[in-house]
């Protein structure tokens, strides 16, 4: 199955370009998926993700040709 | 204050702001989710461009150590940023609609308090409420309404590294979505000011029904 994968600022998921398509060999959740490329359950706490420009919790399982954009915002203001 | 009519104050006050835009103002509530260094900037800028109906929303007091970036003043020292903010804004216009809320914004309040705004503004400092508010936008209960927050804004970096996206059907965010605050950056007023007028701009472009890529 193949998805798009977007984020912005200083995220940074090894082995995965922003703004790239990708394939996944099994069904996974956001959060699974996140820890494959080695973004632990704790660095997840505050991580906003949207399918198809719709907010989503990190538990969404991924489907084929699904747009997932990540977040992490920033402190400041 | 000056001594005129409510009529012809209001037609004084908007006359150079974009044609057309005050009747399609009229018809929003804004609210305004945190007032320090964005949030009294966006409400400043969005009083001046004709909005008359805010809920701000902040549980904070004003400190002097505020004035580097807030839109307040040293008499306001002590005074909540609410109630400060509601009476700075009556200065500029006397006849505005404004609900000032002195209460920490939580997951277990944060529908009730924005029950009528159709736009909100996320002005938090902190990540944690930053990130609140915008899963909270996965609620049915918010379908409706439009999200403007802000993420990255701290030191002195480029002007031009800030910008607005548009990452959900109707969530904009403003800013480098980079910088943070810590020791070396620090927060000062250009940048904040900068990213607080994104924000400010964008709740006016979709009160226009324009958007962002």
């Amino acid at each position: 199955m193949k998805i798009k994968i977007e984020f912005v600022g200083y995220l940074d998921i090894k082995g995965v370009k922003d703004n790239s398509w990708i394939n996944i060999e099994e069904p996974l959740s956001i959060s699974e998926f996140l820890i494959v490329h080695n973004i632990n359950r704790d660095n997840q706490k505050y991580l906003i993700a949207t399918i198809n420009k719709k907010i989503v919790p990190l538990t969404y399982i991924l489907c084929d040709l699904d747009e997932l954009f990540l977040h992490l915002p920033v402190g400041g203001g | 204050m000056i001594q005129i009519s409510k009529q012809d104050l209001l037609k004084q006050l908007y006359k150079s702001n974009t044609p057309g835009l005050i009747e399609k103002i009229n018809n929003h509530k804004i609210g305004i989710a945190g007032c320090g260094g964005l949030g009294s900037n966006i409400a400043m800028m969005l009083v001046r461009s004709g909005v008359s109906n805010l809920v701000l929303v902040d549980y904070d007091k004003v400190e002097l150590s505020n004035l580097n970036r807030q839109h307040f003043f040293q008499e306001d020292i002590g005074k909540n940023k609410t109630d400060a903010l509601h009476d700075i804004l009556n200065k500029i216009n006397p006849y505005l609609n404004i609900i000032p809320i002195n209460q920490r914004l939580l997951n277990e309040n944060i529908f009730k308090v924005f029950k009528d705004c159709s736009i909100i503004v996320e002005a938090f400092d902190n990540i944690e409420s930053k990130s609140m508010i915008l899963k909270a936008f996965s609620d049915d209960r918010f379908n409706s309404k439009y999200l403007i927050g802000a993420s990255g804004l701290a030191g002195i970096n480029s002007s031009n590294t800030i910008r607005t996206k548009q990452i959900g059907e109707k969530i904009f965010i403003c800013g480098d979505f980079r910088t943070e605050v810590n020791t070396t950056t620090g927060l000062m007023s250009p940048r904040v000011m900068l990213v607080a007028a994104h924000q400010a701009n964008m709740v006016l472009r979709v009160i226009s029904g324009l958007r962002e890529s």
